[in-house]
């Protein structure tokens, strides 16, 4: 067990700070065997490093092949989902179209007269108007209300279709990827080592 | 030290634009280190080369397309080493035990004392999975404990546990050749 101040293995692997250096550098003049187990750490490190590198048995350029390139629809999908701005900008667009879309969309004219029983109704009665005018505002809403639910039924539904195609273009991408991997794999068995190189 | 007219985060900007050259300049700057460390981590044999070298060409296509997903390019030794690292454990996973081989096959040039390498090459064996790839990363790839612990996925504690465990073992295995004035 070591007595020094600081770990002798995080010297050695130059972890330690400046300060902490210096204290296990002093240490270790005065203590013998400290000194003797971080010698024993070096000659092991050293030990390991008289293992050599290897060259590679024949190079890696397969990407200059332009069949392990993603596809430009891949690239451009990956591009478009890893862009926080283009994402940003898609919304800003699709809230543009939704204001723009509010702001000219013309409701069906709701039908609040029917003719003279109402306004001899109004000549006789103020109440009645009253009671009249509310019934049609109520009728008008109900109708207005009735028309969005089917419209955001028709959105969501739209939504859940795009969905289902974009898992599935996620899926081939997918397989299509792993399918150019095995054939590279194997081609490079096939082939073996490349001559001159 | 060795001065690079264009960093590795250039060519990593011109890689995402499309210039496949330049990716092919970073596979030319890693795939020795790639190699070297699956191969030891595999297990340093003969046997072991050929899985090597798919596993390195499996690294670099993985990383070339996902090299949109490296958020700072001056880490990309690190982000490429987690992906060497997840390809051989996925290929750890897949090897039966019938493939494993024993002994040390050797072709190396002698630039060192053949007993001390094929020692510490038979001590590197010994070790676990983990522990010989804290070695690896450390000793033969000269990472920080920070980007170990970022290409293992683990805190550095559990890298230093790992290394200084391993290097206890490789202290008793490497002392018999030590005292015979090889080393």
């Amino acid at each position: 067990m070591s007595c020094a101040p600081f770990d002798l293995r995080d010297y050695y692997f130059e972890a330690l700070p400046e300060e902490q250096r210096r204290a296990v550098e002093e240490h270790v003049v005065r203590c013998e065997e400290c000194a003797g187990e971080l010698e024993r750490v070096r000659v092991t490190g050293m030990a390991l490093a008289t293992v050599p590198e290897e060259e590679l048995p024949r190079r890696i350029g397969f990407v200059s092949d332009k069949v392990f390139e993603p596809s430009p629809v891949a690239r451009w999908w990956q591009a478009f989902w890893m862009s926080g701005a283009r994402m940003a900008s898609a919304s800003v667009a699709l809230l543009a179209v939704a204001i723009l879309v509010h702001a000219f969309y013309q409701p069906r004219r709701v039908e609040v007269t029917t003719g003279t029983p109402l306004v001899v109704a109004a000549a006789a009665d103020p109440a009645a108007i009253q009671a009249a005018v509310d019934r049609a505002v109520a009728k008008a809403v109900n109708a207005t209300e009735a028309r969005y639910d089917v419209k955001l039924q028709q959105i969501v539904a739209e939504n859940a279709r795009q969905k289902m195609v974009i898992e599935r273009a996620a899926e081939t991408i997918d397989t299509m990827d792993r399918r150019s991997r095995v054939m590279m794999v194997a081609s490079n068995r096939e082939s073996g080592p490349v001559p001159g190189q | 030290m060795i001065f690079r007219a264009v960093e590795d985060a250039d060519l990593i900007e011109r890689t995402r634009k499309g210039d496949v050259e330049s990716y092919n300049l970073l596979v030319s700057r890693w795939e020795k280190r790639v190699y070297n460390y699956l191969l030891r981590i595999l297990g340093n044999r003969l046997a072991c080369r050929e899985d090597a070298l798919d596993l390195s060409q499996d690294v670099f296509l993985k990383a070339y397309q996902n090299i949109r997903k490296l958020e700072d390019p001056s880490r990309f030794g690190p982000w490429l080493f987690r992906i060497a690292h997840n390809e051989a454990y996925s290929l750890f996973r897949k090897r039966k035990p019938e493939d494993e081989l024993t002994g040390i096959e050797q072709t190396h040039e002698q630039a060192y004392p053949v007993e001390l390498r094929l020692a510490a090459s038979a001590a590197l064996d010994k070790l676990s999975p983990e522990q010989r790839e804290a070695v690896v990363l450390k000793i033969y790839q000269g990472f920080k404990f920070e980007e170990m612990a970022q290409v293992l996925d683990c805190p550095v504690s559990t890298v230093k546990s790992r290394l200084y465990t391993a290097l206890e073992i490789l202290k008793i295995q490497l002392a018999p050749v030590r005292t015979r004035g090889v080393g």
